[in-house]
């Protein structure tokens, strides 16, 4: 009993030194984090960009400031890979690189991420406080953004024709690239949701097939079952009448989400799809555009992934 | 020692406990029954209005939707519309994003035959409806029919 007790506590005394030694050679490897010049950088007015450089440069600009605690491997590894991974996705550096469209989705989709406690990285913030965005903060970024989206510019309104045609056995249904071909089944499924967005000059209709029906009835959609399929179509809004009313316009474009926990398994279970303008023209050079789909779409992660779905107040 | 087990299950089970504390919180609670469903009828139009705050949907029998397609808007007996309006809120979601929330109305139309000319009867099959039942039939009549996207055309 005895020897054993000794022996551990000789262990104990070697692996002391050991690990301090293990720690101290770590530091060698401690990746630097350089930063490259600033080209282009975010120019909104001062109250949103000392937002952004409160808690967001660090990661997302070519200024990151690194803390002499984020410099000690192997925390560095983790500090360095999220700088890297970040400025790939979002660099305020270089926001002149976005056209104007962009940059203008890419607030409302940075609203939301900050607007839901997913950004800044919570592991980040935990360890620099000051990098939170209060309340205030946020509403501040909200009301920039809604400002800055304007009014969807007068159309003439006019009935919009329909164009019957008939099948023609040869016309192939347009495909995706990851596979997924546009189908018109959805015109006798149910609408689960009709949605339109200030964000855009949109408004659409989500329609989903029985089983999508059946598992939103049973509230069984963390996650969604095999086979359920979510149609959104988007059209064009109209401009608003005299007594408020938004008619739907010209069709713009139409999006899948077909579930299968398998085949899409990177992707949360969902494979997507888009098709724009009436030629059905397939959206995404690359299969990983669904990725881009897919980040997004985290921010339903509550609802399986899914934002449009009827819920109580 | 079976105090520590139990404390041990404790401590294991406590981030369990506090993430489902945290996600029932956040989850919005699921509401089936705005789902609107007419057997036998398709859509027609969507249109919301930003002074009430609603969203509606025309819905229409295989006639209404000829008619809703029709330039010269010749209407004959059979036809049968519904337009369903819900009150609308945010996306719990997504800010920049308007969603429908409980069913208001549900207003009917029907096309029949009275002599040789076409009668237009109205009546409201769920909800309240305050305007002149004479103005819902032009304003429902007056709504044209959507542009969709079809496999056919391509
Ligand atoms: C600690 C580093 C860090 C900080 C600070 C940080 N982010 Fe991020 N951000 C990341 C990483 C890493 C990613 C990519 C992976 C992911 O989404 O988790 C990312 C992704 C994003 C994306 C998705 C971009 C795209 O197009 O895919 C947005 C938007 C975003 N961040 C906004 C912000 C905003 C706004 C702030 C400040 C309020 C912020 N981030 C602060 C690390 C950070
Ligand atoms: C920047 C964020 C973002 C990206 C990127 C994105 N979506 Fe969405 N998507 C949304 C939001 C927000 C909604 C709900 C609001 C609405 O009706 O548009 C939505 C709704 C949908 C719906 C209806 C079902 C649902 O989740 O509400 C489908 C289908 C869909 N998106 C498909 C796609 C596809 C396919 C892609 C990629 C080509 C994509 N989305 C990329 C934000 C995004």
């Amino acid at each position: 009993m005895k020897r054993i007790t000794r022996s551990r506590s000789k262990t104990l005394l070697l692996a002391g030194p050991l690990i301090a030694v293990t720690i101290l050679l770590l530091q060698f490897t401690t990746p630097e984090i350089v930063n490259p010049p600033v080209t282009g950088p975010f120019a909104g007015p001062d109250s949103v960009t000392t937002i952004f450089q409160h808690a967001c440069y660090d990661c997302h600009s070519n200024e990151s400031n690194v803390r002499w605690y984020d410099k000690i491997a192997p925390i560095s590894w983790k500090v360095a890979a999220d700088v890297a991974e970040a400025r790939a996705h979002l660099n305020f550096s270089q926001w002149d690189s976005l056209s104007h469209g962009e940059q203008l989705s890419k607030l409302w989709y940075i609203v939301n991420m900050v607007d839901q406690g997913r950004m800044p990285l919570p592991s980040y913030t935990a360890v620099h406080p000051s990098a939170r965005v209060t309340d205030e903060e946020i509403n501040t970024l909200k009301r920039y953004v809604t400002a800055l989206t304007s009014q969807p510019k007068p159309a003439v309104i006019k009935p919009v024709a329909h164009t019957t045609a008939t099948r023609s056995a040869k016309s192939a249904a347009p495909t995706s690239i990851n596979g997924i071909a546009y189908f018109d089944d959805y015109k006798s499924w149910k609408v689960i949701a009709s949605t339109n967005r200030f964000d855009n000059g949109t408004m659409r209709l989500i329609y989903g097939n029985d089983i999508a029906v059946k598992a939103l009835e049973k509230n069984a959609i963390n996650p969604w079952p095999d086979g359920a399929k979510i149609v959104k179509v988007v059209w064009d809004k109209q401009p608003v009448d005299s007594v408020g009313n938004v008619h739907a316009g010209k069709f713009n474009n139409v999006q899948l989400m077909i579930h299968d926990s398998k085949k899409f398994r990177e992707t949360g279970g969902w494979g997507f799809a888009r098709f724009n303008t009436p030629q059905l023209i397939p959206y995404g050079r690359a299969m990983t555009f669904a990725v881009e789909c897919y980040e997004c779409h985290k921010l339903a992660s509550s609802n399986g992934f899914v934002f449009d779905i009827p819920t109580k107040e | 020692m079976r105090y520590l087990l139990k404390m041990r299950t404790i401590l294991f089970l406590f981030p369990f406990l506090l993430l489902q504390a945290c996600n029932s919180s956040d989850r919005p609670v699921l509401a089936p029954e705005a789902i609107y469903a007419e057997p036998g009828m398709a859509i027609i139009t969507t249109l919301f209005n930003t002074e009430a705050q609603t969203t509606s949907v025309l819905y229409g029998n295989a006639l209404a939707v000829a008619a809703a397609h029709d330039a010269v808007g010749v209407h004959q007996p059979g036809e049968e519309y519904r337009l369903v309006t819900w009150r609308q809120k945010g996306n719990p979601l997504w800010f920049g994003g308007n969603i429908n929330d409980s069913i208001q109305v549900v207003e009917r139309v029907r096309a029949v035959a009275l002599g040789s000319a076409v009668d237009m009867r109205y009546d409201v099959v769920m909800g309240n409806m305050t305007e002149a039942f004479e103005k819902r039939v032009q304003f429902i009549l007056t709504l044209r029919g959507l542009e969709f996207p079809s496999v056919e055309q391509n």
